[in-house]
């Protein structure tokens, strides 16, 4: 057979340049974020006495930073009806000022006797997530439902401090 | 022009001795005037191995069928070798082929894999070519070489070696979809879900591969994420809820690659921080907990950084 002369190609390694890009990991703290909306749905949903219905709507985070971060970035300078949402992170609970809600984290659960305390006779809905935490005194407490957060109800708490619940937010408590 | 044309003929004057021992050419005299018209007359033997091949009794002879694929092979590399739809080398590519149908002795099995090895390496060199400038507009070119370079591939009986290049290849695509979506995630979107495509297509090859593992567990994830970011003040109590399980089963997903990858290179630090984060998403807080503190130990030993990426030939 004839031999047809054919210059062979040199190709250096197949796809030399392949893969430098790594897709990085998400770092936002998501329960921080459902946290926050729900926060904010119970801002916006339920009704605070007459008198706290002026100045601001202040929500008290206590021991989660994240949730701090995350509240004040979506949902700080948000209007509620007609007040504006003010989101502030408490080194203590012995401050004085008023807060429509106060977040408590499981992390300060040692502090709840006291956080109870401080919070009497004030319209202060207080939130929590940890087990038992409604016998306690708070309003609303953060439950895990499959994986997902989800919350469950006091209303006789939230009667007690004159906080009327809204329909919605009493449809999808857990029972 | 003389020249060449003086050499050329020189050079046929040379090996014609020899063509005329070793080529049957009796059996196929049309083919053997493609052989020692080519150099000097590349059209001319071009039509005349249309001929042979076409309108001949040489059409059954595989040797007139390897010729056209040389001659059209030829056209290509002088004329045509920038184009990546160059319908000279498939011309080529399909003579080839039907050469080797026609040779079932194996009569040229010598000669056949050189050609067939030059046609698949100018598919190869495009390809990567193709790649290395990447834009979504050039994704059907891409895919089409690729598939010409297996084919190519696949009738050198290289398929061990093709595993590895089909691997190294949906590495190399999911790295340019990668590149693409980071350049403008709202104009690219879709490039992500191709990324993904081509890590899936890894891990049907080799479910062990600890990079493709590891970007699913992170595709899924951040998909998850991206669900949840979207909260705002207009997002209802029954939107959250809901959505908040759709980006729980994507968690879901996402943990069992990442578990893998953490299994297979225990010694990463990116494994550990994406199973705490994960399970932090999860809200089981004992098994993050638990990962937050590997994580930390091994930063303190000094365990593979993060944010060092290594290829992918690990």
């Amino acid at each position: 057979m004839p031999v047809f002369r054919i210059l062979p190609i040199i190709l250096l390694a197949f796809f030399g340049f392949a893969a430098v890009i790594q897709p990085g990991q998400r770092d936002d703290d998501t329960i921080a974020l459902v946290k926050a909306n729900f926060l904010y749905h119970f801002a916006s949903s339920d009704e605070w006495p007459q008198d706290a219905r002026k100045g601001r709507f202040v929500i008290g985070i206590y021991g989660n930073h994240s949730l701090f971060v995350e509240l004040s970035a979506k949902y700080g300078s948000k209007p509620v009806g007609s007040q504006v949402i003010e989101v502030v992170e408490l080194k203590s609970v012995e401050d004085s000022r008023y807060m429509h809600i106060l977040y408590l984290d499981r992390t300060k659960r040692q502090e709840m006797a006291g956080v109870t305390q401080q919070l009497r006779g004030k319209s202060t809905m207080l939130v929590t997530h940890f087990d038992g935490a409604l016998a306690q005194g708070a309003v609303v407490n953060f439950k895990e439902l499959g994986n997902t957060i989800r919350y469950e109800l006091n209303r006789k708490a939230a009667e007690e401090r004159g906080i009327s619940l809204g329909t919605k937010i009493i449809q999808w408590a857990i029972q | 022009m003389k020249i060449r044309h003086m050499i050329a003929g020189a050079l046929c004057l040379l090996v014609a001795p020899v063509l005329w021992a070793q080529t049957p050419q009796n059996d196929i005299p049309i083919t053997v005037r493609v052989i020692k018209t080519y150099a000097a007359d590349l059209d001319g033997a071009i039509l005349l191995s249309d001929s042979a091949c076409l309108h001949s009794p040489e059409s059954t002879h595989h040797y007139a069928w390897y010729a056209r694929a040389f001659v059209y092979k030829e056209k290509f590399k002088r004329t045509d070798s920038l184009n990546i739809y160059s319908p000279w080398r498939e011309t080529a590519l399909l003579s080839l082929r039907r050469s080797m149908e026609l040779d079932a002795k194996g009569e040229n099995a010598n000669q056949v894999p050189i050609l067939l090895e030059y046609l698949s390496n100018t598919y190869h060199a495009q390809l990567a070519e193709c790649l290395d400038f990447y834009t979504p507009l050039r994704e059907t070119d891409c895919g089409m070489l690729w598939g010409k370079f297996v084919e190519t591939q696949q009738m050198l009986g290289n398929e061990e070696r093709l595993a590895q290049y089909r691997k190294d290849y949906y590495f190399t695509f999911a790295d340019r979809h990668m590149v693409m979506y980071e350049q403008n995630p709202a104009l690219y979107g879709f490039e992500l879900e191709k990324a993904f495509e081509c890590y899936s297509e890894i891990l049907k090859m080799d479910p062990l591969d600890y990079k493709a593992n590891y970007n699913t567990a992170i595709y899924y994830y951040n998909q998850g994420v991206t669900i949840i970011g979207s909260f705002n003040e207009s997002t209802t109590l029954e939107e959250l809820i809901a959505l908040q399980e759709n980006s729980i089963a994507l968690f879901k997903k996402s943990l069992p690659f990442m578990l893998k990858a953490q299994e297979l290179r225990p010694d990463r630090q990116e494994t550990l921080k994406g199973l705490y984060i994960i399970y932090r998403a999860l809200s089981e807080d004992d098994k993050s907990f638990f990962y937050k503190a590997e994580l930390e130990k091994l930063i303190k030993s000094g365990g593979a950084n993060p944010l060092k990426w290594e290829t992918n030939d690990e």
